[in-house]
């Protein structure tokens, strides 16, 4: 069960940036026929990143104690010291940029050079840092897979 | 003078988020440096990071709500370029800030 709960905050995730990236493109052709869908899909965004944070912040405050210990006795410690602290406080600040997108989608994005260029931004770095999120969700199951690997030879 | 093309709720939260960043990074620094300030964000909710996450929204809407209201309702008076700069400054900085504590650190 805790392996599925992992597992869709990693699938939202991911959903979470293709529909980020999706709004990208759809902003760099934004006209008055795709307007609405930027702003459905905005929406959309915000509501996949905050499941995201909602399923891996319960998994992480009630399930994560014990890979952090395998962690910190194996010899990847930088997967939870460095990775998960920074994952975990990044994550927080992506919540709050993520949920500007409806906000930005207000705007006439078609009309508005400047709503597009922000709409570009955000959306750009949401797609980035996600990746980085992703990636770095791969070293911390890394660095406790390492930590349970017999020792070879030993 | 502003030549924003922005509504002032854009404007308003765009500007919150960076604040809110490097408030939010500011605050992580304080925690893992302060076990007393540790130990009273754990004490208010079930763990320490759901304490922050809350501070971080109620600070966000608040912050939003404020200068979405400012300059007569118009917003901050900021054109766009300068706005997309701070906003993606602001978070780039508190992701900054987060990353080279622990890379110092940790």
């Amino acid at each position: 069960m805790t392996l599925a709960i992992l597992l869709l905050h990693a699938l939202t995730g991911m959903l979470f940036i293709f529909t980020a990236g999706f709004v990208f493109v759809d902003t760099l052709n934004a006209s008055a026929d795709n307007i609405e869908r930027i702003r459905l899909m905005s929406r959309l965004v915000v509501v996949l990143l905050w499941v995201t944070y909602f399923i891996g912040g319960y998994w992480y405050v009630v399930n994560y104690a014990p890979e952090k210990a395998f962690i910190m006795k194996g010899p990847w410690k930088f997967a939870h010291s460095l990775v998960m602290e920074t994952k975990e406080h990044v994550f927080l600040g992506l919540l709050l940029l993520g949920t500007l997108l409806p906000i930005i989608a207000t705007n006439d994005i078609h009309k508005s050079a400047g709503a597009r260029k922000l709409m570009l931004w955000v959306t750009a770095l949401l797609v980035l840092v996600g990746f980085g999120m992703d990636g770095a969700g791969a070293i911390i199951s890394l660095g406790a897979k390492v930590a349970l690997l017999p020792v070879v030879g030993g | 003078m502003s030549t924003s093309t922005l509504n002032a709720q854009t404007k308003g939260f765009c500007l919150s988020v960076a604040i809110t960043s490097v408030a939010s990074a500011l605050l992580m620094v304080a925690k893992e440096t302060n076990p007393g300030l540790m130990g009273f964000l754990k004490t208010i909710t079930v763990h320490h990071w759901v304490s922050h996450g809350i501070f971080n929204l109620l600070l966000f809407l608040a912050l939003g709500l404020l200068l979405a209201k400012s300059n007569n309702g118009q917003g901050p008076a900021m054109d766009d370029d300068k706005l997309i700069n701070v906003t993606t400054g602001g978070f780039l900085l508190g992701c900054a800030i987060i990353a080279g504590f622990f890379l110092i650190g940790g």
